[in-house]
């Protein structure tokens, strides 16, 4: 069986399948062997290769046909937050390391429908909790481009996986910017849907107003795809919106130009003049002269208060965090401490031996912008601030259809460089929590590299359910530029 | 702004064991983040609704109907179970 398959789409794999030019064992036999192969990019917390070639070759036995969905017999793989159940669900937690999944969540019940191979489990920063994919219980995930860099977290191990070609898609969580930012490290494309568009059940929950599930792919038909299998509502899930999610890939097949390029695209220059490394500062330029090329109008809008996300999300995010994860207490599911003398030491000793050290800052600083002394000063102080954002970008959108950003200020930096203070660790999610505080959808796409080879994403915001816009515009972008899409990190 | 007995103080309310050794550290940089934290301060916020949820549309109120999750599969979630209970620290002391 050879490489020349890794490259290809999904509904050119579908293709070549019913075809019969390769079977879905030897399209699966392809990606374990690169996953052996690669294993020291520490993409993965669980394989599942011999129960994934016996669904392959059952697969194979049934044979496929147009009427099959295009995800049929495609190996696929999932952040460790989604509930597969009878499989380990870790969240790369020592709390959750022997925890095993009693059902699926809506996200994987929708997948294993499609018939989809669930090959692995990708490993994550903590409980969802970072921007490096360093705070796993299970080490780091490096970043296939450059392997003394960090992927980009938390779904980092989702975005190695797919950019090495080791998973043809994966899903992930974006809180604030966890999907996009690893996607936008290792050259890839990632969505955050509009809260509300994918369901959380079964999803371990972080902070419950921001959390959305997204699809991650190499090229923008397969990001719609994967996301048109998961998304709608779901009666699990009471914050899922219940208008109807429209197929994005159909849509995408159709000619979207004449309808596309009349629109205006919005550049918040005043919120992203400082600060940002100037390679992406050219990248952006160049993206911007494309857009423009295409025949797109730009306009320059003012987001005042976005300045002001990075402040909202770290006492919205903590303070939801650790109220979530109040439910780790040693006693119905997770780590139990041994050593307890009554129920309080049973609760403190389990939570502080079970969680890393970033979930127990999360946790600490959550707890104390809830406490009756500082809840007004800053918890009901950032829900205002927060509308404040919302409004600003409610504001930006009777100018612009949607609003092209860059997804961080800096490419993937080194292991460890950032692991000592936390603060600049999260200023990398500078331009991606206005999104998740707006409940806004975003698609981050590669749009080349830096001086020193690491790869560059820009993401275009969209406004609520407004995916299908986003998406037909990173596809006009993938034609002009397929050089930069489809890339495979590493051999 | 947060010293170590801050830190003792909250990782109790949160119920989190820390170690003695780790106190001057979450301090410092739990400090650090509160000091970002503090620009919100300035930001003019009368008459502005607070913004505690996510949804961005009307959801419909779910169907008043019980389905019921099988017992025998969320007790297998921890080793810490007899007779399909959870296993806890006796509470009150036995009276002799």
């Amino acid at each position: 069986m050879s490489n020349s398959y890794l490259k290809s789409s999904i509904p050119e794999l579908a293709k070549a399948l019913r075809d019969k030019k390769i079977s879905a064992v030897e399209l699966c036999e392809l990606f374990f062997e690169r996953i052996k192969k690669h294993k020291d990019l520490n993409s993965y917390i669980s394989v599942f290769e011999k129960e994934s070639l016996i669904q392959a070759s059952l697969l194979d036995e049934e044979g496929f046909s147009e009427k099959d969905p295009l995800l049929k017999g495609i190996p696929i793989s999932l952040k460790d937050i989604f509930m597969l159940e009878g499989k380990k669900t870790t969240c790369a937690s020592k709390m959750l390391e022997n925890y095993i999944a009693p059902y699926d969540a809506t996200v994987t019940k929708r997948l294993k429908e499609q018939r989809a191979i669930i090959i692995g489990k990708n490993n994550m920063d903590e409980f969802a909790m970072g921007s490096s994919n360093e705070h796993s219980y299970f080490g780091p995930v490096k970043n296939p481009w450059d392997t003394t860099r960090v992927s980009g977290g938390s779904s980092g191990g989702s975005a190695a996986a797919v950019s090495a070609g080791l998973s043809q898609i994966s899903f992930g969580t974006d809180t604030g910017g966890s999907v996009r930012l690893p996607a936008s490290y290792t050259g890839i494309l990632g969505l955050k849907p509009t809260y509300g568009r994918v369901s959380r059940y079964g999803v371990v929950a972080f902070a419950s107003s921001l959390d959305q599930p997204g699809p991650m792919a190499r090229n923008v038909h397969d990001l719609a795809i994967a996301y048109d299998a998961v998304a709608g509502f779901d009666k699990y899930d009471s914050t899922t919106s219940s208008n109807r999610a429209e197929s994005i890939y159909e849509y995408l097949l159709k000619d979207n130009r004449k309808e596309l390029t009349h629109q205006t695209i919005g550049i918040p220059t005043a919120f992203m003049k400082d600060g940002v490394n100037k390679d992406i500062v050219k990248s952006f330029e160049e993206t911007l002269s494309l857009i423009k090329k295409l025949g797109f109008k730009t306009v320059d809008i003012e987001l005042p208060h976005a300045k002001y996300a990075l402040d909202v999300y770290y006492i919205v995010n903590p303070g939801e965090a650790s109220s979530n994860l109040s439910r780790f207490d040693g006693i119905r599911f997770g780590y139990r401490d041994k050593e307890y003398k009554d129920l309080g030491s049973l609760y403190s000793g389990s939570r502080g031996e079970g969680f890393g050290e970033e979930v127990k800052r999360r946790i600490m600083l959550g707890t104390f912008v809830l406490s009756a002394g500082y809840y007004e000063a800053y918890f009901a102080k950032a829900a205002k601030v927060r509308s404040l954002i919302k409004q600003d970008f409610e504001t930006a959108y009777t100018k612009c259809n949607a609003i092209l950003m860059p997804v961080s200020p800096f490419t993937a930096f080194k292991l460890g460089e950032k692991m000592d203070d936390p603060l600049a660790m999260y200023l990398s999610d500078i331009f991606m929590v206005p999104v998740n505080i707006a409940a806004l959808p975003s698609l981050a796409f590669p749009t080349g590299f830096d001086t020193g080879g690491l790869p560059i994403g820009m993401q275009l915001i969209g406004k609520p359910f407004d995916e299908k816009n986003i998406f037909g515009i990173t596809r006009l972008i993938e034609m002009e530029k397929q050089d930069c899409f489809n890339r495979i990190s590493i051999e | 702004m947060v010293d170590k007995t801050l830190v003792k103080k909250i990782a109790e309310l949160a119920r989190l064991n820390i170690k003695e050794s780790e106190l001057e550290l979450f301090a410092s940089q739990l400090s650090g983040i509160l000091e970002h934290i503090k620009s919100l301060e300035v930001v003019k916020v009368d008459g502005i609704k607070p913004m505690f949820y996510g949804c961005v549309d009307e959801r419909p109120l779910a169907l008043d109907e019980i389905e019921l999750f099988d017992t025998k599969a969320i007790t297998k979630t921890t080793p810490y179970i007899e007779n399909q209970l959870f296993c806890v620290p006796s509470i009150l002391e036995e009276e002799n």
